[in-house]
């Protein structure tokens, strides 16, 4: 009967540490610009608490191996970026206008704050920050529109 | 801290001016700040003599240049040098990742004043005070020997910064960055230090200019003063590239001067957060 009932807890225990590994879904829009000279952003989303900065997408010119304008997205670079280089698995090639829902592992960070940095050849640069926190009662947040990015909305979960 | 937003009005044009004597400001001024890159690549830097912030005016000759590596030693060589009429160039090799160090030095030369004649006309010459005897006629009154050292400076630092090259010499007048010059942010506290031969120098003026004032609506300068721990903390609303100026003066530890000035031009930038 013990035995049951550790084995059980056991499992419980596991089980609950899975469900630990907390996702985050973050929807926004990159507009259209109506301008002759047109280049698809640099985007980068990453977290920063006091324990842990962690690059979560970089979208930049892929086809460069070491790319020398990623110092232009300024606060990415000088928290992350500088110290060493992002992991594939993060990365991808620059896009156009549209819509984006990306999914992201944020792991056993439960409270953080999420940044979302634009940045535009010949166009504008905006840096976005929402506090988050998985201990709250609400599902998601909204970051209103701004100049390089359309509404953002930070769901969490899938 | 003390700091003071004024308008760089004449008046306080006239006064850094003042201050400033005998000598044009000394640029020594990366193209970037900060760079990304895995393999060797040239930074250009300038080398010009100016009284307008980051606007070149006259070339300095190469041989105040030095560079300094990542590890914080001087670096031998730092390739052709293009001295035209009114602004030095070369490029930096940046082969490693770090901190590099960008240093002019002009001086020490030596300026003697003295006071002659019925109605005490104020002479000077080229000259310490060993060779000003031989040349000072009789009669010569309030005989002031002054030594002069100009060091420009700045830092330029490809990915991850590094402090080796910020450590201070502990010799002479100098400055030293606390905050790192790869993380100058706007709204953030910026700080750096003033020693003389390692200790603290309380209660000493600077100035900051921010570039092209020329193009600027509302020119302003930081007037600034360091505490008793020589320290000095700023922040700027703009970013940009910015100038910090400062003349020191003490009583000379030279035999050959009464006086020893140190002036400082540091260029560095500001990026927004």
């Amino acid at each position: 009967m013990y035995l049951r009932t550790f084995v059980l807890f056991v499992a419980l225990l596991f089980a609950s540490s899975t469900i630990q590994a907390n996702q985050l879904t973050v929807d926004f829009e990159l507009p259209t610009f109506d301008t002759a000279d047109y280049h698809k952003p640099y985007v980068a989303i990453w977290l920063e608490n006091k324990e842990e900065k962690k690059t979560l997408l970089l979208w930049h010119l892929k086809k460069r191996k070491s790319d020398k304008w990623l110092v232009d997205i300024r606060r990415w670079w000088r928290k992350l970026g500088r110290y060493g280089e992002t992991p594939d698995a993060f990365t991808g090639a620059t896009r156009g206008p549209g819509k984006y829902s990306e999914q992201f592992n944020i792991g056993d960070q439960s409270k953080f704050t999420l940044f979302i940095e634009v940045v535009r050849e010949d166009g504008g640069r905006s840096l976005l920050k929402q506090k988050v926190n998985f201990d709250d009662n609400k599902n998601s947040y909204h970051i209103a529109a701004s100049k390089e990015v359309g509404d953002v909305v930070i769901t969490k979960g899938n | 801290m003390k700091s003071t937003l004024i308008k760089l009005t004449a008046g306080v044009a006239l006064t850094v001016a003042a201050l400033q004597t005998q000598a044009h400001d000394i640029y020594i001024w990366p193209s970037y700040f900060s760079v990304n890159s895995e393999k060797a690549v040239k930074i250009p830097v300038q080398v010009t003599a100016s009284h307008t912030t980051y606007r070149p005016d006259f070339a300095m000759p190469s041989d105040g240049v030095k560079v300094f590596g990542v590890d914080g030693k001087q670096q031998r060589r730092i390739g052709s040098y293009y001295q035209g009429a009114r602004v030095a160039t070369f490029d930096l090799d940046v082969a490693e990742q770090g901190t590099y160090g960008l240093k002019y030095y002009r001086g020490p030369s030596y300026r003697t004043s003295y006071k002659i004649g019925k109605r005490d006309t104020i002479k000077r010459l080229r000259a310490n005070k060993s060779e000003a005897q031989a040349q000072i006629p009789q009669g010569a009154k309030e005989v002031v020997t002054t030594s002069y050292l100009t060091i420009a400076m700045s830092y330029v630092t490809n990915k991850a910064p590094t402090e080796a090259v910020l450590a201070a010499q502990n010799k002479g007048f100098e400055l030293v960055p606390v905050t790192h010059p790869a993380d100058y942010v706007t709204g953030e506290e910026l700080e750096v230090t003033l020693l003389f031969n390692g200790k603290p120098v309380a209660d000493q003026d600077l100035v900051i200019e921010q570039e092209g004032i020329q193009y600027l609506a509302d020119p302003k300068a930081l007037e600034l003063k360091s505490d008793e721990n020589g320290k000095v903390v700023f922040s700027f609303e703009q970013g940009g590239r910015y100038m910090l100026k400062v003349n020191h003066k003490q009583t000379s530890t030279n035999a050959e001067a009464d006086y020893e000035v140190t002036r400082i031009y540091y260029a560095f930038d500001v990026i927004y957060e």
